[in-house]
């Protein structure tokens, strides 16, 4: 099952940091991202055949598919004394994961589930750090510019992590049905997940997560117009009382403030009051 | 900006390319020295402006048809899961980064593999040879990026102009090197550095604040007033050089 650079990348991403790096924890999961696409890449290589959805050839979608490509790489002419080996490192990783992904999901049908359930052990030490944070127990060696990111170093991105997870939790839920103690499980773990996703304070990740169950709900073969209305009175009160927690930003305590004080990310930093 | 460049300011460079555009329609009140601004936290506009018009149209007639397809294909349980997945990121997309950070970015590249391999279209087998050029190449990214960011870290003259060199796309790196030298007081050093790097990057203004007072310091105040006008056009009049503006610049500024 961890065989596989992809499930690996699934439960490193979230808790990747370094702190000898210039930024603590954009830049390790970056050099995490081209090792994943590296070993992606010498998977494949072991492999008989490569599986290519080379379906697109057939179609204008292929075409297109040039277009974006000379058009986003062309942009580069006009400005071709700059460097761009993230660019390519970046657009590489992404090629040789997506092609890894294409062929373990060819191969192995419950390639999800085990995602899933990866998902859930990251999920669980990154909100376990989170949780720390809120009390004002943190790792003094890294810092943080928003509180409680965990091991993302900023809040919005924690919440995307978060939103990503909660609809894979959901997928979990809703695939068959549990004994009691399965659903208390779940249903604990997801309320404890989006507990932690208030704390984040991202709005952007709630209306992108209210939109997207309102998709899920509406891709459901059978529901009733009173489970519609039940489903908005829901988003209703979750938005006033968010609301309310926006305006007073009221979640750091004094501790965590003192902490914020002592602590910042040096990306940002970069005025000359600070580069000096 | 969209208007100026229609064919994309190159993808990358909206963190420095976008300071003098920050006053121009509304002030934008989070561009300041000690801010920068990475994205315009709306991933359409960040295409739009780094890949062009033409980019843009194609990413979004791109975008339509995959989800179209998701759509037509929506009883299989991993592609409706797929397409909440996407949901979540193409909403995302209007107010934040998800493609810029690293874990959605990789999330997407896996969910695009399991979604594309749910249709059960008859897979081409290709050898694996035409991998051996991507992965060997990625290779040598993720040894020269972790080489640089070590190397950095030792915050010697030497090793910063490796890592520089290395991987100059983190400007960080090639920051240091500048300090360092403006620090030992090799100021035609500092300004050697300093202008081939703004070649790559001409708006990066803490290579300009270096650079200014390394002409200053050597007495060269024709040069140093001259790149002090292009720091002070960068920010406008609240910027920690004003002064200078007003002072040891304003007879070359005013009275020319």
């Amino acid at each position: 099952m961890l065989g596989s650079p992809i499930y690996w990348g699934c439960f490193l991403f979230p808790i990747a940091f370094w702190q000898t790096f210039h930024e603590q924890y954009n830049a390790p999961k970056t050099l995490l991202l081209y090792s994943i696409g590296t070993l992606s890449g010498i998977c494949l290589l072991r492999e008989k055949h490569l599986w290519f959805p080379f379906w697109i050839k057939n179609q204008k979608i292929f075409y297109l598919l040039v277009g974006l490509l000379i058009f986003y790489f062309g942009s580069i002419l006009d400005h071709w004394n700059a460097h761009y080996s993230k660019i390519t490192a970046d657009w590489l990783s992404f090629f040789l994961v997506f092609l890894n992904a294409y062929r373990l999901a060819k191969k192995d049908p419950k390639m999800l589930l085990k995602l899933t359930l990866i998902t859930y052990a990251a999920t669980a030490i990154v909100m376990t750090y989170g949780f720390l944070q809120t009390y004002g127990i943190q790792i003094p060696v890294l810092t943080q510019n928003g509180f409680p990111s965990s091991f993302f170093g900023f809040q919005n991105i924690t919440a995307e992590f978060i939103g990503i997870s909660l609809i894979l939790q959901i997928f979990y839920i809703q695939r068959r049905k549990y004994p009691l103690q399965g659903y208390l499980a779940l249903g604990i773990f997801l309320a404890l997940s989006m507990y932690y996703l208030h704390l984040l304070a991202c709005r952007s990740v709630l209306v992108g997560l209210a939109i997207t169950s309102f998709i899920g709900f509406l891709l459901k073969k059978k529901y009733r117009i009173s489970t519609y209305f039940a489903y908005n009175l829901l988003m209703f009160t979750f938005f006033y009382w968010e609301s309310k927690h926006f305006n007073a930003r009221g979640i750091s305590s004094e501790q965590i403030q003192e902490v914020k004080k002592k602590t910042s990310i040096f990306v940002l930093l970069a005025g000359p009051t600070r580069f000096a | 900006m969209i208007q100026e460049h229609p064919f994309g300011i190159a993808p990358g460079r909206f963190e420095f390319e976008y300071i003098p555009y920050h006053n121009s329609v509304l002030k934008d009140e989070e561009v300041s020295e000690k801010i920068i601004v990475k994205t315009p936290h709306n991933s359409y506009l960040q295409a739009a402006v780094e890949g062009g018009v033409l980019f843009f149209l194609i990413l979004m007639t791109l975008t339509f048809v995959f989800i179209r397809f998701l759509l037509n294909q929506k009883k299989i349980a991993e592609i409706k899961i797929s397409l909440l997945f996407f949901t979540f990121i193409l909403v995302n997309c209007f107010f934040e980064f998800p493609l810029d950070n690293l874990y959605p970015f990789f999330m997407t590249a896996v969910f695009l593999g399991i979604s594309l391999a749910q249709k059960p279209w008859k897979p081409q087998h290709l050898p694996p040879a035409y991998l051996i050029f991507p992965t060997v190449a990625l290779g040598y990214f993720s040894c020269i990026f972790l080489s640089a960011e070590l190397l950095h870290q030792k915050r010697n003259y030497p090793s910063c102009t490796i890592a520089c060199a290395l991987f100059p796309d983190n400007w960080h790196f090639c920051l240091r090197k500048i300090q360092l030298q403006y620090n030992a007081r090799h100021y035609h050093a500092t300004i050697a550095i300093t202008q081939e790097l703004l070649r790559y990057n001409p708006h990066h203004f803490t290579y300009l604040w270096y650079l200014f007072y390394a002409y200053a310091l050597i007495g060269e105040k024709e040069k140093s007033c001259e790149v002090l006008k292009r720091y002070d056009d960068l920010f406008g009049q609240s910027n920690t050089l004003h002064q200078y503006v007003k002072g040891y610049c304003y007879n070359w500024i005013y009275h020319p």
